[in-house]
């Protein structure tokens, strides 16, 4: 599990995922900030927006990205040596599961974005 | 390791080799990895990490008529090399050497040095002392260079490719002596591994020393803690003798009062020594090359200024070294290493200050007599040179003799590389063949190398301290040895030293040490190697006093002259009774006519 | 002048402790050095460790911890230290007596770099009649990188070599890595770049710079692990 997305791979995707990530937050609070949201519905026709529903899907993935190999850098530092693979499990699953209710909450807004005719 | 463990051999570690190298400088290193290149069973012995060999420390370059700057030949640098030595060195040796550094120094250069280049992408090289072209006609620029840092250049990468060949390395481990056996033949040697003070005992066909020098004798010394010479005391307690023990090289710049070494490359790149009245006074002793003349020239004109009341200072008791009238980029550029020296150890920028020099112990030009193959040599009953069996030695530690009287900057890394793969080749031919020497399991003698070690072991005691100390006595010595046998000798100060080195004897003798462990025991190792000390500065004590001329660096007052018709000739001297024997210079090269002995004028 | 030098004396002791030393002042000029401090300290007692050479600052054998700062002795003023001088083994390997340091770890880490030159296929002889070339400029690239000591200063310095000392490199090694990367004369720079792209060789470095900031060469391994990483960067684009 230590070798997974390893060395320079792991090293340029952190920074490339930082600077999408530096991008796209600033960004999606400025948009989020200056749409008038009344309803559920109406922020379910927000957030499908379909760019902005395609850059906070990517963003799931580079955010777990990122987050893996931030991580697994402190693990790695700091846990005593025989529990790095345990911890690393912990991870990975942490990030499966906050990756697989991500995107199921991106399912999710798609379908109710288009029950609402909102598509 | 105990007293009962010492007193029974079956305990110690004990290993098998073809070949044992004792030191793992610039010559060992060297010769350890023609031999890991070929099937043998070899070892390196180091008493520090072979880094930190004092190799490391060398400046200023390394000798090959490569004519990467203005024309040369190896013929020319053999003349050089000979007027050098003032005579002294053997010519068939020198020959072989200078004919073989073109090649070996771009070997080096294969092997990953560092060089400075060239615009032309060849190595930089820089003019040194006594170098010349066309006989002597004008100076030549034969010093091949990395900046100021060659030594360190030249040492790590022989080291890296030794790990690249997979060399066995004993690091931190002393060798105490030789081992002979039943037969008083050299069977091995052993050692004691420094971190866990055990004794260990490696059995070899062959055993290379590579020790290095042994200027710790002086006070004030360019070399490092470590070289106290101890490869040159085990041949002498072995019974073998040493050569040309009388010559030590004084370099002519150190840092005044402290030692260390200002390379001759800062006089090479344009660098001049001045005087307290500001004259450049090297043109009074040598009209022609200046401050380029050879060091022994150099050394000794400083020591004359100071005498004469022109030193510098407050005391009046050094030069200046001056180099303000240099581009600042050159000197940063060519000799960071030295510009960093002065600023740590005397604070001053060389860019804009001239610093202070005096002549410091640096170099011995005696030392184990081998012949070109590394071998060494001893002498018959009927004064005929004998090789000793399974026994070579190679680096500072040897005399080939390549630097007779007088060695010339850069051409020490050049010996200890020439001469490191030469004995290496002529090993592994010797190795190839059957072997007619010790047997594996033959008995060993032991037992002077038992007592040696018991001694030491039984000298710690518990008792208020004594008043005297393996320190008190180390000091003693490099103040008598600077005194009475420093750039200028007599009669009368040498025949005091010799006086005074038995007292100094008396005292090891009996001094007690403070430091009961085994690990990493320091005291007990500074004993062993002051024992070492004390018998190299008898052997040049003897050595010096019998010989009636001034030659090289040996300056006797009283014999202000060379004396080729008495004194062309090299000393042995043997431990025993301090007995002096002699035995001819080799004046007849390998494939080209000798060169006589002539004046030496610069 | 006072010292509180750490022993550790494992044949007598078995916790290691700290000790106080006195030194006279009119003992110590401007231009003292520590090693020569130690020495005259050494005298008396001389069962004080510490391993020492070249006293210039070269053999890299006299590194240590003075008040928390890894040095070598032998290049330190002792004058421009403030009293009392708190001297310890440098940190994160195992200490053998007093101040010296077991350092095989650390050793093994340059080796397992290949610190040598690659300048030829395994098989090809090398001509003897010639150097290869290198402009001064390729040859002012290794300038910053071929001048290590290994005194280990900076790895003993480095806190991600401490947390996992067996598997990063640490800056001295691959300091080396890089000198032998970017040398001209080296073909084997591709494998090199594969063989250091690691989560654990390489990719430890945090960029702390304690490496840098401990160099008594005053070389700069930190840049020399960034600029590795740019050159897997380019490596990868090429
Ligand atoms: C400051 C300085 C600058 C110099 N500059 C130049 C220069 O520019 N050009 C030039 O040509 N020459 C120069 N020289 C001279 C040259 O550097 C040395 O003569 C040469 O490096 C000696 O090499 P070596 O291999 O014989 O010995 P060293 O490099 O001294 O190595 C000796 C080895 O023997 C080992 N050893 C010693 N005793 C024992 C023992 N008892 N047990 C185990 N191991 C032992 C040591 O650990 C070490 O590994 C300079 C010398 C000095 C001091």
């Amino acid at each position: 599990m230590t070798r997974l997305l390893t060395g320079f791979r792991a090293h340029l995707w952190q920074r490339v995922s930082a600077v999408w990530l530096l991008v796209y937050v600033p960004l999606a609070v400025a948009y989020l900030a200056f749409q008038p949201v009344s309803s559920h519905a109406a922020l379910m026709g927000v957030l499908s927006q379909p760019l902005f529903w395609v850059a906070s899907v990517l963003t799931i993935g580079l955010l777990a990205v990122h987050a893996w190999v931030g991580v697994r850098d402190a693990i790695l530092d700091y846990a005593p040596r025989p529990r790095v693979g345990l911890w690393l499990m912990a991870l990975a699953t942490m990030l499966a599961f906050w990756v697989g209710f991500a995107l199921y909450a991106a399912w999710r807004i798609l379908v109710e974005a288009n029950e609402g005719g909102l598509l | 390791m105990s007293l009962a463990e010492l007193d029974n051999p079956a305990q110690w570690d004990i290993y098998h080799f073809d070949a044992v190298i004792v030191g793992a400088g610039g010559a060992g290193l060297r010769s350890a990895l023609q031999l890991a290149q070929s099937d043998q069973n070899v070892a390196v012995v180091s008493k520090v990490f072979p880094t930190r060999s004092h190799t490391v420390a060398a400046q200023g370059g390394i000798n090959a008529a490569l004519g990467n700057l203005s024309e040369d030949n190896w013929h020319w640098h053999m003349y050089d090399t000979i007027k050098g030595s003032d005579y002294l060195g053997d010519q068939d040796a020198i020959e072989f050497m200078c004919r073989e550094a073109a090649e070996i120094v771009r070997e080096l250069e294969h092997f990953g040095v560092p060089f400075s280049r060239t615009d032309a992408g060849t190595i930089y090289q820089r003019p040194f002392g006594g170098q010349s072209q066309r006989f002597g006609k004008s100076q030549a620029t034969r010093t091949c260079a990395a900046a100021d840092r060659t030594g360190h250049a030249i040492l790590h990468t022989l080291y890296q490719q030794n790990l690249k060949a997979g060399t066995t390395f004993f690091n931190e481990a002393f060798a105490v002596d030789l081992v002979k056996d039943a037969q008083g033949e050299v069977a091995g040697l052993v050692i004691l591994d420094i971190a866990r003070g055990k004794v260990q005992l490696l059995r070899a066909r062959s055993v290379v020393l590579a020790t290095g020098g042994a200027c710790q004798l002086f006070e004030t010394n360019t070399n490092a803690k470590i070289n106290t010479g101890d490869g040159l005391a085990m041949v002498l307690r072995a019974g073998l003798p040493l050569q040309d023990m009388e010559f030590w090289q004084f370099h002519p710049t150190g840092v005044a009062g402290k030692g260390m070494l200002l390379s001759e490359a800062a006089r090479g790149e344009g660098g001049v020594l001045r005087n307290a009245e500001g004259r450049a006074f090297m043109v009074d002793y040598a009209p022609n090359v200046k401050d380029l003349a050879s060091r022994d020239v150099v050394a000794r004109a400083i020591a004359v200024e100071v005498k004469e009341g022109r030193g510098c200072g407050p005391n009046k008791d050094h030069v200046l070294l001056d180099l303000t009238h240099l581009d600042a980029e050159v000197i940063k550029q060519r000799l960071p290493g030295i510009r960093d020296i002065a600023l740590t150890f005397l604070g001053l920028d060389m860019c804009d200050s001239p610093v202070p020099v005096y002549p410091t112990a640096h170099y011995m030009m005696g030392g184990i007599p081998t012949d070109f193959h590394g071998r060494v040599l001893t002498q018959s009953v009927q004064g005929e040179a004998t090789p000793v069996a399974g026994l070579y030695a190679i680096g500072e530690c040897a005399c080939v003799s390549v630097h007779g009287a007088n060695r010339l900057g850069g051409n020490s890394l050049l010996d200890i590389v020439v001469f490191g793969r030469a004995a290496a080749r002529h090993l592994q031919a010797a190795l190839a063949g059957p072997n007619t020497r010790t047997q594996a399991d033959s008995p060993l003698d032991l037992a002077p190398i038992q007592q040696r070690l018991a001694h030491w072991q039984q000298a710690v005691s518990d008792e208020a301290r004594s008043e005297d100390s393996v320190a008190a006595i180390r000091r003693d010595l490099q103040a008598a040895m600077q005194q009475d046998c420093g750039v200028f000798r007599t009669e009368e100060t040498l025949t005091q030293l010799c006086a005074s080195l038995a007292a100094l004897q008396a005292r090891l003798k009996k001094v007690s040490l403070q430091d009961a462990s085994a690990a990493f025991n320091l005291e007990r190792l500074e004993a062993m190697e002051l024992e070492n000390l004390m018998t190299l500065a008898t052997a040049t004590a003897y050595s010096a006093l019998a010989r009636k001329e001034s030659r090289g660096a040996h300056s006797r007052m009283d014999y202000p002259d060379r004396d080729d018709q008495a004194w062309l000739k090299h000393s042995l001297y043997f431990l025993q009774d301090h007995r002096l024997t002699y035995k001819p210079v080799n004046l007849t090269p390998l494939t080209v006519d000798g060169f006589e002995p002539k004046a030496r004028v610069y | 002048m006072q010292f509180s030098i750490y022993r550790y004396q494992p044949e007598s002791h078995d916790e290691p402790y700290m000790q106080s030393f006195e030194l006279a002042d009119d003992r110590i000029n401007d231009d003292t050095m520590l090693l020569g401090a130690l020495e005259m300290l050494r005298e008396q007692d001389p069962t004080l460790t510490f391993r020492s050479s070249c006293k210039e600052g070269v053999c890299g054998s006299d590194g240590m911890n003075v008040n928390g700062q890894n040095v070598l002795s032998c290049i330190t003023q002792v004058k421009s230290l403030p009293a009392p001088v708190v001297i310890r083994p440098m940190p994160g390997l195992p200490v053998i007596r007093d101040l010296v340091i077991d350092m095989d770890l650390f050793y093994r880490h340059y080796e397992s770099v290949d610190p040598y030159l690659q300048p030829t296929q395994p098989n090809q002889t090398i001509d003897l009649d010639h150097e290869l070339l290198q402009s001064p400029q390729e040859r002012e690239r290794l300038d910053g990188s071929y001048e290590c000591i290994l005194c280990g200063c900076c790895a003993t310095s480095c806190p991600s070599f401490w947390w996992n000392p067996d598997q990063f490199h640490g800056p001295a090694a691959l300091l080396a890595a890089r000198r032998f990367v970017i040398d001209s004369r080296d073909i084997t720079t591709r494998d090199r770049l594969e063989k250091l792209d690691d989560v654990y060789k390489t990719f430890r470095c945090r960029n702390i710079q304690n490496c840098t900031a401990s160099c008594p060469k005053g070389l700069n391994p930190s840049q020399a692990i960034n600029e590795l990483k740019s050159l897997m960067l380019k490596k990868q684009v090429d």
